[in-house]
């Protein structure tokens, strides 16, 4: 308990001096604010677009996509403030910036996740919260508890599962000693597998991204569980499927990490 | 009571020779030539409470190699280090909870912000008590003046100020041992005299051990009862500055200007040049003293000037050096 509470003063204190350090820079701010905003609402504006074109994407109506998308950029959200340090994991460790962390009497994963509280990621909230009380209105959805819980477990095991995958990528870099991960590209992959609904894809993708590399648990099945339940498939919301296959990848993610800060070598001489 | 304890310390890497050309390049892909270094080879050594112990040697010598093993940011390939009784390498976490360490050549102060926020972060890490936080900053503050600058972004602060900042932050949960890595590099000689007296100012009072890497010997005779050289890894000397001296330099000169040329010999001091009135004397310190050779020839011829030479700690040192080289060569 003690400890606990020690750490959430630290983190506390961390999260206020990143928000701190952030704000020093008000210009990149509002730029970061203009760019996602226009990034995301184009991005919504072109399914749209394409749905008015077609009828429909992978048999989803643009309702339902607003719903999905929203979902989408909000964990992206979410992922960026909390996980953005593993973008750099590489050049942190080619200049043996984690010599900082050892030399304090602290958790290691606990301090690297909370140096940089990353505010620049509620850009991305902010149109991605648009966008989805937009597509929450158009599916009539009832703000009921248990909506409310479903949509919650979602945002928290999707974020958590970009995390831990770009914690995996970025921990490579103990073991290749370069600085380039593949952080961005499975950037590009998050997007692709949650903002579109997975039923574009052929059944042998779709059972590789439910099964082998869970992306699609990000958004895809959550929230087709959420707008058109189908009881009996599982035995528990699709929901609480994400938060605990997020939760899973995360502590691996960990462990991946851990051995990789065994393999650290500081750097220069 | 020995307060760090090294044993048989080696640290071995793989150094990767890289043959020439696109050629080289591609077959490197496949077939690697590695060769194994040890950049620390086989170090003991013991420190007790409350020393101030210079750690040098050649560029590339392995004295921030040992640095880091000793704080437990490397793991060293065998060999054991007990701080305080415990190996940073099995409990890391109690280890540098009582230690404080500063590289010149990085900062733990965080860029952005004001440097206060940096140890206000540092208070909450080290779960300082406020009571405790206020008179260690005091205490800090006095030697080093730093509230002159504690509301300036860090990114701000010239580099005096930076390593000002950057050893009283290592400083602000009063550690009993100090790992300082090269404070004094690119300072300027206002900013070197200040970190000098802080390091004698927080040894005399805390009676905190610390570890002193530096390549500017004056800190080594100003700083340092005991001085540990290190060469390619191995320790090469270890004891005491004047010790030291005594066994490479015995010799002093000592140069008199008669009123007229003269030649002098003495039994004690060997007369190395005699240039019209002035005459050179090279003589052992534990063989006769100063005072007693210039009266000796004072008897003899009227003496106008005298000068004293002492050997030059740069020219001892580097004779270490260079002997630590060929030994092992």
């Amino acid at each position: 308990m003690k400890t606990i509470r020690y750490y959430i003063s630290v983190a506390a204190i961390s999260i206020r001096q990143s928000i701190q350090s952030r704000l020093e820079y008000p210009f990149m701010l509002i730029g970061h604010v203009l760019a996602n905003c226009i990034q995301w609402v184009i991005g919504f504006a072109t399914i749209k677009f394409v749905v008015d074109q077609f009828g429909s994407i992978g048999g989803w109506g643009y309702e339902s996509l607003a719903f999905l998308y929203g979902m989408s950029v909000l964990s992206h959200g979410l992922a960026v403030v909390f996980f953005i340090q593993t973008w750099g994991m590489g050049y942190w460790m080619i200049d043996g910036e984690f010599d900082r962390f050892l030399l304090r009497p602290m958790n290691l994963i606990f301090q690297f996740l909370f140096d940089d509280f990353n505010l620049i990621g509620f850009t991305d909230i902010i149109p991605g919260l648009m966008v989805f009380v937009y597509g929450c209105v158009k599916v009539h959805l009832t703000p009921s508890f248990g909506n409310i819980l479903l949509i919650l477990c979602t945002l928290a095991g999707g974020t958590l599962i970009r995390g831990a995958v770009w914690m995996f990528c970025g921990s490579m870099s103990f073991w290749t000693r370069s600085p380039a991960n593949f952080t961005d590209m499975v950037g590009e992959l998050f997007e692709r597998v949650s903002i579109y609904p997975l039923t574009i894809y052929p059944r042998w993708v779709q059972a590789l991204f439910t099964f082998l590399l869970p992306l699609a648990w990000i958004t895809f099945w959550p929230v087709k569980d959420i707008l058109e339940p189908e009881p009996g498939i599982l035995p528990v919301p699709m929901a609480a499927v994400t938060l605990a296959v997020g939760l899973l990848l995360f502590a691996g993610s960990c462990v991946v990490f851990r051995a990789g800060m065994g393999r650290y070598e500081s750097a220069g001489s | 009571m020995n307060i760090i304890e090294v044993s048989h310390l080696v640290k071995e890497y793989k150094k990767i020779k890289k043959e020439r050309g696109l050629r080289g390049a591609v077959k490197n892909l496949f077939v690697q030539n590695t060769e194994t270094v040890r950049a620390v080879d086989d170090i003991s050594f013991s420190i007790e409470k409350g020393d101030i112990v210079g750690y040098i040697g050649p560029n590339g010598a392995g004295k921030s190699t040992t640095v880091k093993m000793l704080s437990g940011i490397m793991r060293p390939t065998s060999g054991e280090i007990l701080i305080d009784g415990i190996s940073p390498q099995e409990d890391r976490k109690r280890v540098v909870r009582n230690l404080g360490v500063v590289f010149g050549q990085r900062s733990q102060l965080n860029w952005d912000l004001r440097l206060g926020e940096t140890f206000e972060l540092l208070k909450r890490i080290y779960q300082i008590e406020d009571k405790t936080y206020t008179e260690n900053l005091g205490t800090l503050n006095e030697i080093f003046q730093i509230d002159r600058f504690i509301d300036t972004p860090v990114r701000q602060l010239s580099l005096g100020q930076r390593m000002r900042g950057d050893l009283v932050a290592a400083m602000l949960h009063s550690p009993e041992v100090l790992f300082l890595d090269e404070p004094t590099i690119g300072l300027d000689v206002e900013a070197k005299y200040s970190v000098r007296k802080f390091i004698k100012e927080i040894n005399q009072r805390g009676k905190t051990t610390i570890i002193l890497t530096t390549h500017d010997l004056g800190d080594i005779q100003e700083l340092c009862q005991r001085v540990i050289i290190i060469n390619e890894g191995a320790i090469i000397e270890d004891g005491s500055l004047d010790e030291l001296i005594d066994k490479i330099a015995p010799y002093r000169h000592l140069i008199i200007d008669f009123y007229h040329p003269v030649t002098i010999p003495h039994p004690h001091a060997e007369l190395v040049s005699v240039r019209e009135a002035r005459s050179v004397y090279r003589f052992r310190k534990d063989e006769i003293t100063a005072a007693r050779l210039i009266e000796d020839i004072s008897h003899t011829a009227p003496i106008k000037e005298v000068g004293l030479e002492e050997a030059k700690i740069d020219d001892i040192i580097r004779t270490v050096y260079q002997q630590g080289s060929t030994c092992k060569a």
